[in-house]
C-alpha cells in the first residue's frame, strides 16, 4: 500500500504535466505573417549634445551634434528629433541611457557622446550608439583627433552611424569640388574650389585668372583633375590638392575636354575635339602614354569608367543626337544603352556599378536621371529648367548635380536614386560642375 | 526482512528523484514562456573608451575603434598660369520652364548646452518597457472575405503606403487551419493574423536602394504577446544570423517594427489562445520588387 501510493500520486502528476504541456502547445499554433510591403521612412533618431567636462569642450560636443544632426537628416533616411523635446540633455556617455526617457518621444535610435581634450591636447570624442527598444548597443567607438579638425570626427561618426543603421558605407566624410562661379554673365570668373560634403570649409583652388570645368576627383582624394580654358587654348591639368602643385597631361592637336580619372587613379580618359571631330582618349598617367578609343566621325564624349575599371561609359550623336555608350577600356565593343526620347549626356558610372547617372534633355526640360549598365530600368529623378552634371556620392546612392533656374545663377543640388530626396546643397553659392571625393582616408 | 527493507529504502529515493525531476520539468514549463527573451544589453564591458571613466559601471561596448586620421586642410593656393581665355565650352541651352519647387533644406538644431546633471551610479537599467509611440491603426476590416480576396490577388502589388490586409498564402491559411479547432477559431487567427500583418506591413522600415537589401532572403521575427496584444518577451529573429552589415541592419529594422507596432489592441482578448505566438515573415525581395 504504501508502494502504490507514490505510484498513482506520479501518474496523476505526470497526466497534470502532461495536459499542462499539450494544453499551450494546442493553443499557442505560431501564426505567420508575411510582411511583404512596407515602407520607406526616415528613422526617428535622438541626438543629445556630446556631452564635455568645461565650456570648450561642451562647445565642441554641441557642435559635433549640429553637424551629424545635419548630415543624417540631409541622407533623407533618418529624422533627427527636436533636441528641446528632450527629457534628458546631458548624458553620461558611461552610464546606459534610461531608455524609456527616448522611448517616449519616439527616438528608434540614440546617439550620445563625450568630447573631452587629454593631457596632450589631443581631442578624444566617445560615442555610443543605442537601440532604444531593445536597449542594446550598436556602437561603441572613440576618435581622436586635434580639437580643431572636430568637423571630421562629427563626419566620422555620422558614417558610423549611417552604416551600422542601414547596412551601407556612408558619405559624409567626403569632400566636393566645384566650380565657383562670380561676376557679371558677360564676365563670369569660374575658380576650381572645395568644400566639405556639408559645405564647410570651402576654399578656392585657383585664382579665377583662368575658366575652370569639369573638375574631377582621383579615387586617392588628394589629386583631382580638371579643364583649365585660357586663351592659349584648353589644356587638362592633374592638380595635387596637399601640395597645390599642378601639371598639364601634355599638348594635343585640337582642344581636349571631359576628363575623368581611372578607378585606380592610374588613368585619364578625356575628349579631344579636332576639325568638328571629338574623339574619347585614354592617357596611362605613368607611361603618358595616350591611347585612341574611338575613331567615330560623331562626337565622341564624356568617358566615364566602370568601377572595375574594364569598361567606360560616354555619349555620342553618331546616331543623330546625343545617347550613351559603352566600350571595353581598349575601344571594343561599343554598344549603345540609351534608346529613350530626348538627348542624354554626361554619362557617370556609379561607384557601386548598378547605375549609370546621366543629364538627359527632352523637350524643354533638363532632368537627372539613372539607368542600369544595360540600358534598363531608367529612373528621371529630377526635373528643372536646367539640371546638369551629376556627381555620385561614394555609397552610390546620392547624387550631386547642379541646377540653374532662367535667367538665375546656378547652385549645387542634391537627389538619391529614388528621387524622393531633392534638396538644396548647403553650399548656398553660385556653383557648377560638381564632383564627390570618395570617402577620405 | 531484508528485501523489504530494501523496499521501504527504494520508495523514498524513486519519490525523491521523481519528485526532482517534476520539479525541474515544472520549473521548465513556467519558464517557458520566457525562453525566448532576450539577455539585454549587458553585452560586454568597455575598455579603452570608457577609461577615463572607470568607477562606472560601463554598458555594453564593442572595442573601440582608433582614432580617425586627421588630414590637413588643402592649401588654398592658386595658382595662376596665364590670363583668362575666351569662350569656354558651352553648357546646353535651356528652354524656359518653372523650375520645380525643391523641398525646404533641412537645418539642423543644435542642441541646448548640456546642463551637468549628478552621475548616475545606479546600475544601468535595460529595456524599460515604456509606452512606446503607437503608429495610428489601418482602419480596415478584417473579415475572412477580403482575405481570400486578396490571397487571389497575392501575385498583384500594392504600393509601399498601400493599406488593407497582408498577403497571406494558401499554404499559411491551412496551416492556420490545422491549428485552429472551430470555425470561430479559424477566424480568430485569420483575423489576428491580418491585424498583425496589416501593422507591420505599415512599420517596416525596408531600404530597396541600398545594396544588397533586395537580394535578402527572407527574415523571420518571432515574438508573444501578452492577452491585451503587448509584447511578453523580446522578438527573437529566427532565420539564420548572417554577418552582412545590410542583413543586420535590415533584421534590426524587422525587431524595430515590431516594437513600434505592439501593443496590438484590436485582438480580442477572448481568442487570445488562438494567437499568441506570431512569426512576421519579411520579404524584402517581394517589399522592393
Amino acid at each position: 500500500m504504501s508502494g502504490a501510493r507514490p505510484t498513482r500520486y506520479l501518474f496523476q502528476i505526470l497526466l497534470v504535466l502532461a495536459l499542462a504541456i499539450a494544453s499551450p502547445l494546442a493553443a499557442r499554433a505560431d501564426i505567420t505573417v508575411n510582411v511583404n510591403q512596407g515602407v520607406s521612412q526616415p528613422l526617428p533618431v535622438a541626438i543629445p549634445a556630446f556631452s564635455g567636462k568645461d565650456p570648450n569642450t561642451a562647445k565642441i560636443g554641441a557642435d559635433i551634434m549640429t553637424v551629424i544632426t545635419g548630415n543624417l537628416q540631409r541622407s533623407g533616411l533618418f529624422k533627427p528629433l527636436d533636441p528641446n523635446s528632450f527629457i534628458e540633455r546631458n548624458l553620461d556617455v558611461n552610464v546606459q541611457p534610461t531608455f524609456a526617457n527616448w522611448k517616449v518621444l519616439g527616438a528608434q535610435a540614440l546617439v550620445n557622446g563625450q568630447a573631452t581634450v587629454d593631457a596632450d591636447g589631443r581631442l578624444v570624442v566617445d560615442f555610443r550608439l543605442w537601440d532604444v527598444n531593445t536597449g542594446q548597443q550598436l556602437l561603441g567607438e572613440q576618435f581622436t583627433s586635434t580639437p580643431d579638425n572636430w568637423r571630421r570626427v562629427a563626419h566620422k561618426i555620422s558614417d558610423a552611424v549611417y552604416t551600422r543603421l542601414t547596412g551601407e558605407s556612408g558619405y559624409f566624410d567626403t569632400r566636393i569640388v566645384f566650380v565657383a562661379e562670380s561676376g557679371p554673365r558677360t564676365h563670369r570668373v569660374k575658380r576650381l574650389a572645395i568644400m566639405d560634403q556639408d559645405g564647410a570649409n570651402p576654399s578656392f583652388l585657383t585664382d579665377g585668372s583662368y575658366l575652370v570645368m569639369t573638375p574631377r576627383f582621383s579615387a586617392n582624394t588628394q589629386e583631382i583633375t580638371y579643364m583649365a580654358l585660357r586663351d592659349t587654348g584648353a589644356s587638362i591639368y592633374l592638380f595635387n590638392i596637399e601640395s597645390g602643385r599642378q601639371e598639364t597631361i601634355g599638348k594635343f592637336p585640337g582642344m581636349v575636354f571631359a576628363p575623368r580619372f581611372s578607378p585606380d587613379g592610374g588613368k585619364v580618359a578625356f575628349s579631344v575635339e579636332k576639325g568638328g571631330n571629338s574623339d574619347v582618349y585614354v592617357m596611362d598617367l605613368r607611361s603618358r602614354q595616350t591611347t585612341r578609343l574611338t575613331t567615330d566621325p560623331a562626337i565622341d564624349t564624356s568617358p566615364s569608367f566602370s568601377p572595375d575599371g574594364r569598361q567606360l561609359v560616354f555619349n555620342s550623336d553618331r546616331s543623330g543626337s546625343p545617347q550613351l555608350y559603352i566600350m571595353n577600356v581598349d575601344g571594343t565593343g561599343v554598344r549603345r544603352i540609351s534608346f529613350g526620347e530626348g538627348r542624354y549626356t554626361t554619362p557617370v558610372w556609379s561607384p557601386r556599378g548598378d547605375f549609370i547617372a546621366f543629364t538627359k534633355q527632352n523637350g524643354s526640360d533638363f532632368h537627372i536621371g539613372v539607368m542600369r549598365p544595360d540600358g534598363s530600368d531608367e529612373r528621371i529623378l529630377t526635373s528643372s529648367y536646367l539640371d546638369e552634371g551629376p556627381t555620385w556620392a561614394p555609397n552610390g546612392r546620392v547624387l550631386m548635380f547642379f541646377r540653374e533656374t532662367q535667367g538665375g545663377a546656378a547652385h549645387l543640388w542634391t537627389v538619391d536614386l529614388t528621387g524622393r530626396i531633392l534638396q538644396p546643397a548647403p553650399y548656398t553659392g553660385d556653383a557648377s560642375d560638381p564632383a564627390w571625393s570618395p570617402l577620405l582616408n | 526482512m531484508t528485501v523489504e527493507r530494501q523496499r521501504t529504502g527504494f520508495a523514498p529515493a524513486l519519490i525523491g528523484a521523481l519528485t526532482l525531476h517534476v520539479a525541474v520539468l515544472l520549473a521548465g514549463i513556467l519558464a517557458w514562456p520566457f525562453m525566448g527573451k532576450p539577455i539585454s544589453p549587458a553585452n560586454v564591458t568597455a575598455v579603452t573608451i570608457v577609461a577615463a571613466a572607470p568607477s562606472i559601471p560601463p554598458p555594453a561596448e564593442k572595442a573601440p575603434r582608433p582614432a580617425p586620421p586627421t588630414s590637413p586642410e588643402p592649401a588654398p593656393t592658386p595658382t595662376a598660369p596665364p590670363p583668362p581665355a575666351p569662350a569656354p565650352p558651352v553648357p546646353p541651352r535651356p528652354k524656359p520652364l518653372p523650375p520645380k519647387p525643391a523641398p525646404p533644406q533641412p537645418t539642423p538644431t543644435p542642441a541646448p548646452a548640456p546642463k551637468p546633471l549628478p552621475p548616475k551610479p545606479t546600475p544601468p537599467k535595460p529595456t524599460a518597457q515604456a509606452q512606446p509611440a503607437k503608429p495610428t491603426k489601418p482602419s480596415q476590416d478584417l473579415d475572412l472575405g477580403a482575405l481570400s480576396a486578396s490571397l487571389d490577388k497575392s501575385t498583384s502589388r500594392k504600393g509601399p503606403g498601400a493599406k488593407g490586409p497582408p498577403k497571406l498564402e494558401l499554404s499559411q491559411i491551412e496551416r492556420l487551419d490545422q491549428g485552429a479547432s472551430s470555425a470561430a477559431d479559424k477566424t480568430a487567427t485569420v483575423d489576428a493574423a491580418a491585424a498583425v500583418g496589416a501593422r507591420l506591413n505599415h512599420l517596416w522600415n525596408k531600404r530597396c536602394e541600398v545594396e544588397g537589401f533586395r537580394q535578402l532572403d527572407d527574415i523571420r521575427v518571432q515574438f508573444q504577446l501578452t492577452p491585451e496584444g503587448g509584447l511578453q518577451g523580446a522578438p527573437q529573429v529566427v532565420s539564420a544570423h548572417k554577418s552582412d552589415p545590410v542583413w543586420q541592419a535590415a533584421a534590426e529594422a524587422a525587431v524595430r517594427a515590431v516594437y513600434q507596432a505592439q501593443p496590438f489592441t484590436e485582438l480580442p482578448r477572448q481568442t487570445y489562445s488562438q494567437w499568441r505566438t506570431f512569426t512576421a515573415n519579411y520579404q524584402a525581395k517581394e517589399a522592393c520588387k
